[in-house]
């Protein structure tokens, strides 16, 4: 076995699949088979009972008449639905690329004064914990003391501090 | 009810429906649609902002007025022709060009804009990216009221500088004249302007006879009443700056003061003076 093989983690469990366990073999595959049967069957019988309205050679189980306009019925509908949401999702689509081009890979969408803010606020504060910027970035050690590390949440108190906290 | 019947009630619904979506989208596409005069978008002509100084009493730089100006195949630079065809975009970058090393003081920078970019959709992204750009100037939008169309919107055109104006921009109307017409245009936008510019050249008699509607003591009188800052342009020489002291106009700008200028130039040339320092 390989380093890489072992390294694997096993991330769930399954008898199923597992050596020995037959009985609960048995019994899962035949109730997926009884499952997968639940829904063919059913499906059969309405289309070849439909398919049989039109020609009546078609082997079929049942042939009422309110059976045939109760699948037209539900046909209409559904088609109606379809059509209805392709209606509405085509145009929106069609909108949204327009605004796209036009209006969101033009102009910044955010509020780009507050941006400025933040990006000042958040700046000051870090010169005030860590000193300023030429010392951080040329500094060979530097030691974090423990009062200096962030708290959870800090710097989005700090910008409902100057209420230029955008996302809320 | 049959089914046939049901099928064209649904059929006729889906095309009432598709209908109003098409209506939407015509709608949207006509609203969002470029200007059909779009000269000024042409990326081969080199444009530019020029910068001429304002100052108050003390002649200390307290703004800065940008005039657009485009480049001739001779290689001088004159106003361009349809200024409301420049997109308002480009202004944004124009500006960025033109202020490479921004000054460092709340100085105010004023932009010329026509009715059509401020009745733009555009025009509140316009003023809050220009904003940030050039922090921590102060913008100032400039309309001339004389170059404006016939009809004017007035509820969109206050809307449009109301809800700019929470963003921090000031409005300025520029180059008021001496007649009263000129007074009768802008009546109804002194409660939201912040500052009114008048021009020295409009208001110089060649003939003492000459009968002006409004002088200048009648737009400082207006300016006071309405709260308004009133600029003196076109200060060319000490007379005309006598005359702002006398009426206490404290801010002014003209050639007395400095000539627009291609801030090109004025960085070489500083850079050539901080060099030979």
């Amino acid at each position: 076995m390989s380093k890489k093989q072992e390294n694997k983690q096993q991330l769930y469990t399954d008898e199923y699949f597992e050596k020995g366990h037959w009985l609960l073999k048995i019994r899962q595959t035949l109730m997926s088979l009884i499952g997968w049967l639940a829904v063919i069957i059913p499906i059969v019988i309405t289309i070849t009972s439909f398919w049989a309205s039109f020609n009546p050679r078609v082997p079929h189980i049942w042939s009422y008449h309110e059976g045939i306009l109760e699948i037209k019925f539900i046909g209409i509908i559904l088609l109606f639905a379809f059509v209805m949401s392709g209606i509405f999702s085509i145009s929106m689509t069609i909108i949204q690329n327009r605004k796209r081009q036009r209006l969101v890979q033009q102009w910044p969408t955010f509020n780009p004064i507050n941006q400025k803010k933040r990006e000042n606020t958040i700046d000051t504060f870090i010169d005030k914990r860590f000193g300023n910027k030429e010392f951080r970035e040329n500094v060979r050690t530097y030691n974090v003391q423990p009062e200096q590390n962030l708290d959870t949440d800090e710097i989005h108190k700090l910008y409902d501090e100057y209420h230029i906290n955008d996302l809320d | 009810m049959d089914l046939a019947f049901l099928e064209m009630i649904l059929l006729r619904f889906t095309l009432i429906t598709l209908i109003i979506f098409i209506i939407i989208i015509v709608i949207y596409y006509w609203r969002s649609r470029k200007t059909n005069n779009n000269y000024l978008e042409n990326k081969d002509f080199n444009l530019r902002y020029f910068i001429q100084k304002q100052v108050d009493h003390n002649e200390r730089t307290i703004g800065y007025e940008c005039l657009l100006r485009q480049q001739n195949s001779d290689g001088s630079w004159t106003l361009p022709k349809q200024l409301d065809s420049l997109p308002l975009q480009r202004i944004v970058f124009l500006l960025e060009d033109t202020f490479k090393s921004l000054p460092t003081e709340k100085i105010r920078l004023s932009i010329n804009l026509e009715y059509n970019q401020i009745i733009s959709s555009d025009f509140q992204y316009f003023v809050r990216w220009a904003i940030s750009k050039i922090d921590p100037m102060q913008l100032s939008i400039e309309y001339t009221s004389a170059y404006g169309p016939k009809y004017i919107n007035r509820y969109l055109f206050e809307s449009r500088i109301k809800d700019a104006k929470k963003y921090g921009m000031e409005f300025s109307i520029d180059n008021v004249g001496s007649e009263m017409k000129s007074l009768r245009q802008i009546e109804w936008m002194l409660p939201f302007v912040d500052t009114i510019k008048c021009s020295m050249r409009n208001f110089r008699k060649e003939d003492p006879n000459t009968w002006l509607d409004l002088n200048l003591q009648s737009w400082n009188k207006i300016s006071k009443e309405n709260n308004i800052e009133l600029i003196l342009m076109g200060i060319e020489n000490q007379a005309d700056e006598d005359l702002a002291k006398f009426l206490k106009i404290k801010t002014r700008q003209g050639y007395l003061f400095g000539h627009p200028e291609n801030p090109k130039k004025l960085r070489v040339k500083t850079d050539v003076e901080k060099t030979r320092k």
